[in-house]
């Protein structure tokens, strides 16, 4: 290391004169460190784009996760062709938290006269009779940290469709929306796009009619919808 | 050490603890580090090295998949009208502890309990309880819990369970139960009781046990009215009490109703206060709160009261009702009795000054006669019918437990059947119990554990804990509670009036739910069982009402003036005076297990004591003057020899205990408890015997030399800077009081104790709080210290727990901190208890210096604390000037067990290591309310959103609210003249204040106290700095803002 006292004058330009004996020069055979930072430097350019892309592909985003469930249960068969509503099975989604899974009990009321020796059924019938629960795969799974409520969103006027899609016509479920705090804020940000009428929350087809910002600011200001974009209203 | 060579008028009247006043080296390590405990390099690695593997450990993980492990849904199968999965609910029950029986509300999230709160609708808990009800969950999913049936016989234990036991006993008990004994608990249950009665019918004998019981005084009301009688406390009417070492606030069985009245007596806005007088050895609760607090040797309180008594009699006049047993001759001796004390005369005078609204209180360390002779008093003054009443009941007529040592070394005792309790560790150790019980050929032991009991039965059944169990108990007001569970039996376990049902009902033992259906059934007025369920639509309405209410509608019964029985009463006897070489042993039931029963409490062994600030032990405390004539110090390990028996404790000197008094709690020094409490403390039934079971003279020290270490938080963030100039500038500013009087003439006193600021401005621009505006009242004038709101927040909020080693450290992780200051004499101190956790400042300094924006302000000015943001740099404590944050320095949840895991709440997110963590007002407790509101379709209502401290608070010193709804009940009482900042002059706006303490000192007594003794009205008047007391000169300064 240089002492101190062979500062480096700005006045004077590197290399003018061998008179500084004493300075710090790099040998020649470092000079491969040059194309190597390049390259590294570029390496690294390309590693970031490839880890960028992949953390927000639609494939990590989760957008698509479509597992098999145990029961082939079709949500475009029963909420789309033959129009049941959301909360026949999601019963507790305007007052809770979850939405909640509905127990076996829901779909023998139907099923112990519909179909009732459907090989596809197979696991709903013996789950009714030993009392076994049915283990559903969860699709929207938000991490541990946050603290999302079905109840608060509903009643505020946000439609099933806006963040689960048309599961009116999904065979099988699949995610939609990326379920990211970006996107969150997103709506929290600006609400009015998905403000609807409450009794409409689970229409999968509801459109606005005539002015579609002027209905949600509407629909914002009559039912005093402020959402928060404070950290403590998901984690806590 | 010169520890408390504190000088009278050296001005430097408050202090925290005898390290502090003698400034130890200890004591400054603790204060000049923020982290005191320092920081430890993960196991045998340099930091480098540790850089290296995370480095390449992050690498790897980036290899493997996005998405976290696949998450199952699984619905019930059946329907299962009222359980909605993820939506809380709440059953009424009943926690039965010692004699008392507390209501409360437990509150079960998908069928696991996972909180204990009051019964807002009894008036025996309005919502509120005691420390140990709260703990009581955590109990439940204890792993040391006893699970299966065992078998002991000569060298071998065997796993069985209850059908092989049922097998086993039917036979034998089929043909009656002579040469049988039963030894109960003091239960409250009608089912037991019932049960135990046709028990005895069968040839049976039943005995009782209960460490800490309250023989002495139920004795006591049969000398003075001929009856048992259950003691009701109206101490809402109560202007003047005088109480006799009974530390009613904490251990009476009503404590909690108790304190909430108590507290109602002492809201000075209401234009009245109430005045306590306490008499005690110990420092407890309700010494605490006294305005006058007499430390006294507890059997000289004995003669103190008598001396009382005379100086009511011969010195003010007052007549005795006609054959009450004392006569004024007999009392002639005691007037001006030395144990007494100068001030016995002005008290004399108050009480009869407020005659018909007094009330005299004595303890279970009193003789009988003591306790007969408070109940005269009281009648004599004409308190009786107005701020006490009786509920006369029989005490049911079984032996006590040196009548089963009898009966068992008199061989009548073949089969020994132990219905919960642990008598061979917590017998008198005297009687020779633990022998005894080897005598009977069988011994049947039902326990949560498997105890030092259950270790020497030949039978250990587990039990069940009150979450699981079905019965019946009696309030101490008489009214009939239900007690449901709330889960079914995690183990192998069943309930008492299962066993007794087996013994008694021979071929066809009934289940808890039918014992205890039938016996509500019967205690109706039925005969027989009860009706199967939904045969009977009358009985069946009742019977859900009462599970509903969680008790009977009208059960209670209403108190009566009971008639005086005149039995003769003993003035206490002559003894040798105490010393050094004769000092007195008291043995209290301990703050944090009790009577031992909840060693295995984490929670509760991690709580400090309200006044010693110990955790995870006990320790014999002594006063100063004490510690100083026998050369002894903090932390000393002694020999303490007592009546033939030694023990080894560790030496606590404790300001305010009584001279030449020694004390040491019950419960601790188990070999036999669980995981958590093995080895914690000392054992102090070593030292009990039958004839002194709560106190005794001839206990001498001797210093063994030897060290022990106890952990003891009260120097631990601690708020102000070294040395007595700046504690005593800064505390009366931090915990302020005054007098009633000075509150009445000069209302505004509060705004001169603290710090005086210049006109306060703001570097930066401040916020705007155009909703709510969330803010908590903290009222010291009636927060007790009672530990209740550290042990709610601690269950409603996932604390966790980090041991002795870690508190030492100074890393326990409560996020209340109760602050206890001394204030005066170290002899004869005043204590003020503040408690404090973040205040959710404004301007919040914590907010201005996170690197990464993991601690926020919320628009309703919460500061937030986002757990997965926060990279534990620890700056956001350091700049805190309150102290408040906590570091988990471990992942202190990583080793518990599923079963352990089940107690945690699901709405509050559980941290990991190295993430700051603090109060959040209970922020889900917010977002319920306002998803609630809206559900609702209305805005949020004063009083919707109860943060768990606040609910659990028997004396309602905790409000929360919204400051900007100007009707709301904390914006009123931010209106009071006594409402201040605690270091408002920081200009960060803390969102939590306080209300001043207000003391009632008598007037009569106030100008001798101020020469010397109990010195605190005029000692902290007025700091040095003023010069003159405080509020002389009104209204001159404003708060510092609001």
């Amino acid at each position: 290391m240089a002492p101190d006292n062979h500062a480096h004058d700005p006045g004077q330009g590197p290399g003018t004169g061998p008179e500084h004996h004493d300075r710090f020069v790099f040998p020649k055979w470092t000079n491969w460190l040059r194309e190597a930072v390049a390259l590294a430097a570029l390496g690294g350019v390309v590693y970031a784009v490839v880890l960028v892309a992949g953390v927000f592909a639609p494939k990590n985003s989760a957008i698509g996760y479509a597992p098999e469930q145990p029961v082939p249960y079709s949500h475009s068969l029963h909420a789309g062709e033959l129009g049941i509503d959301c909360r026949y099975c999601h019963v507790t989604v305007e007052r809770s938290a979850r939405a909640n899974v509905p127990p076996t009990a829901t779909c023998m009321n139907c099923h112990k006269t519909i179909r009732t020796t459907s090989p596809k059924l197979a696991l709903v019938r013996q789950s009714a009779e030993t009392g076994q629960p049915i283990h559903w795969v969860r699709v929207h799974d938000l991490p541990d940290f946050v603290y999302f409520n079905h109840a608060g969103h509903v009643q505020s006027g946000v439609g099933c469709v806006s963040c689960h899609g048309r599961v009116d016509r999904m065979e099988v479920v699949e995610q939609v929306a990326p379920l990211t705090m970006a996107w969150c804020l997103g709506c929290h940000r600006n609400p009015e796009p998905n403000l609807r009428p409450r009794e409409f929350v689970t229409a999968m087809e509801w459109a606005p009619e005539g002015d579609a910002a002027a209905l949600g600011a509407k629909l914002r200001a009559e039912r005093k919808i402020a959402p928060s974009t404070d950290c403590a209203t998901c984690h806590r | 050490m010169s520890a408390y060579s504190l000088e009278p008028g050296s001005g430097s009247p408050y202090w925290r603890s005898l390290q502090e006043l003698a400034d130890t080296d200890e004591y400054r390590h603790l204060m000049e580090h923020e982290f005191p405990g320092g920081i430890d390099a993960p196991d045998g690695m340099s930091r480098r090295r540790f850089l290296q593997i995370m480095s390449a450990s992050i690498a790897m993980t980036s290899l493997t998949g996005c998405r976290w492990p696949v998450e199952k849904i699984v619905p019930y199968a059946a329907n299962t009208p009222g359980i909605e999965p993820g939506t809380p609910i709440r059953f009424a029950t009943t926690m039965e502890m010692g004699a008392a029986a507390l209501p409360v509300v437990a509150t079960s999230y998908d069928g696991r309990p996972i909180k204990i709160d009051g019964n807002p609708d009894h008036p025996l808990s309005a919502g509120a309880t005691s420390v140990f009800a709260q703990a009581s969950v955590l109990d439940l999913y204890d792993s040391g819990r006893s699970q299966k049936v065992l078998r002991r016989g000569g060298l071998f234990t065997n796993d069985t369970d209850w059908a092989a036991f049922a097998a086993w006993a039917q036979p034998r008990f089929a043909a009656g139960l002579a040469g049988t004994a039963i030894l109960t608990g003091a239960t409250t249950s009608p089912a037991v009781g019932m049960l135990l009665k046709q028990a005895a019918a069968r040839g049976a004998r039943i005995f009782m046990h209960e460490p800490v019981c309250r023989l002495n005084e139920m004795r006591g009301l049969k000398t003075a009215f001929g009856t048992a009688a259950r003691t009701q406390l109206d101490l809402s009417a109560a202007e003047v009490i005088v109480d006799f070492d009974s530390n009613f606030l904490q251990d009476h069985p009503t404590a909690v109703r108790s304190a909430k009245a108590f507290a109602a007596g002492r809201r000075a806005e209401s234009g009245r206060m109430n005045r306590l007088y306490s008499f005690e050895n110990a420092f407890s609760i309700t010494g605490g709160m006294a305005d006058h607090r007499y430390p006294t040797a507890a059997r000289d309180i004995g003669p103190a009261v008598w001396a009382l008594a005379a100086e009511l009699v011969l010195g003010c006049g007052l007549q005795l009702p006609a054959g009450c047993g004392v006569g004024a001759a007999q009392l002639g001796a005691w007037r001006g009795h030395a144990a007494g004390g100068p001030d016995i005369g002005p008290i004399a005078r108050d009480l009869v000054a407020h005659r018909g609204t007094g009330l005299l209180l004595a303890g279970v360390r009193q003789d009988s006669d003591v306790h007969a002779l408070v109940h005269i008093l009281n009648a004599a003054l004409d308190n009786t019918g107005r701020t006490l009443s009786y509920v006369p009941f029989d005490l049911p007529a079984f032996g006590l437990i040196d009548d089963l040592v009898d009966a068992l070394n008199g061989g009548g005792v073949s089969t020994l059947v132990i219905l919960g309790g642990n008598p061979v560790y917590d017998a008198p150790s005297d009687l020779g119990f633990g022998a005894a019980f080897s005598r009977a050929g069988e011994r049947i032991h039902l326990g949560l554990h498997d105890d030092a009991t259950g270790q020497a039965s030949t039978w250990h059944l587990p039990a069940n804990h009150y979450l699981e169990n079905w019965d019946l108990a009696s309030g101490w007001d008489g009214s009939l509670l239900a007690v449901q569970p709330l889960i079914n039996p995690l183990y192998d376990s069943r309930g008492a009036t299962e066993l007794l049902s087996l013994l008694v009902d021979g071929a066809a033992p009934r289940t808890g739910f039918q014992v205890a259906r039938d016996t509500f059934f019967q205690l109706g007025g039925g005969q027989g069982p009860a009706p199967a369920v939904d045969a009977d639509p009358d009985f069946e309405k009742r019977w859900r009402a009462f599970l509903h209410d969680g008790s009977l509608a009208g059960s209670a019964q209403a108190g009566v003036a009971l008639p005086l029985a005149g039995g003769a009463l003993a003035a206490p006897p002559e003894t040798a005076p105490l010393g050094r070489d004769n000092l007195e042993l008291t043995f209290l039931q301990d703050q944090s297990v009790y009577d031992g029963r909840f060693a295995d409490n984490a929670w509760l062994q991690e709580m400090p004591d309200f006044m010693t600030k110990l955790t995870w032990d006990n320790a014999a405390v002594v006063s100063p003057a004490t510690a100083k004539e026998l050369g002894i110090g903090h932390g000393d390990l002694v020999e303490m020899q007592y009546r033939g028996r030694s023990l080894d404790a560790a030496v606590y000197v404790l300001p305010g205990q009584a001279r030449h008094s020694v004390t040491l709690t019950l419960g601790y020094g188990r070999d036999d408890a669980g995981t958590v409490g093995k080895g914690a403390g000392f054992n102090a039934y070593r030292l009990r015997t039958w004839d002194a079971l709560h106190r005794g003279d001839g206990l001498k020290l001797r210093k063994t030399g030897r060290q022990y270490k106890l952990a003891c938080t009260q120097d631990h963030f601690a708020i102000d800077k070294v040395g007595a100039a700046e504690i005593q500038k800064r505390v009366p500013g931090l915990a302020r009081e005054g007098t009633f009087e000075q509150y009445t003439n000069e209302p505004h006193f509060v705004d001169h104790l603290g710090i005086h600021s210049p006109p306060l401005i703001s570097l930066w621009k401040e916020w705007e709080y155009t909703g709510h505006k969330w803010g908590m009242a903290v009222d010291l004038n009636t927060c007790t210290g009672c530990n209740a709101c550290v042990i709610g927040c601690q269950s409603e909020n996932n604390i966790p727990v980090v041991g002795k080693d870690q508190v030492s450290r100074g890393r326990e992780m409560a996020w209340i901190r109760l602050d206890r200051y001394f204030l005066g004499d170290p002899e004869d101190p005043k204590v003020a208890q503040q408690p404090v956790a973040c205040v959710q400042c404004e301007m919040a300094p914590c907010e201005q210096v996170c690197p990464v924006a993991a601690t926020t302000h919320t628009r309703e000015g919460l500061n937030a604390m986002v757990y997965n943001r926060c990279v534990g740099t620890r700056y956001c404590s350091n700049n805190c000037p309150y102290k408040v944050r906590r570091f988990n320095w471990y992942n202190n949840f990583e080793d518990l067990t599923q079963t352990q895991r089940l107690v945690l709440n699901p709405d509050v997110t559980v941290r990991a290591r190295g993430v700051m963590e603090k109060c959040t007002y209970c922020v889900q407790r917010i977002e319920t309310a306002r998803i609630k509101a809206r559900v609702e379709d209305r805005s949020i209502r004063d009083g919707d959103i109860t943060p768990a401290c606040a609910q659990t608070c028997p004396t309602d010193a905790i409000v929360f609210g919204d400051l900007n709804d100007k009707e709301s009940r904390v914006s009123k009482l931010r209106e009071l003249s006594r409402s201040y900042d605690l270091l408002g002059y920081l200009n960060i706006k803390p969102r939590t204040f306080y209300l001043a303490r207000l003391r009632n000192p008598n007037p009569e007594i106030a100008g001798h106290a101020a020469e010397g003794g109990h010195g605190a009205p005029a000692g902290h008047r007025a700091p040095a700095e003023h010069g003159t007391p405080a509020g002389h000169d009104g209204g001159h300064a404003e708060k510092a803002h609001g």
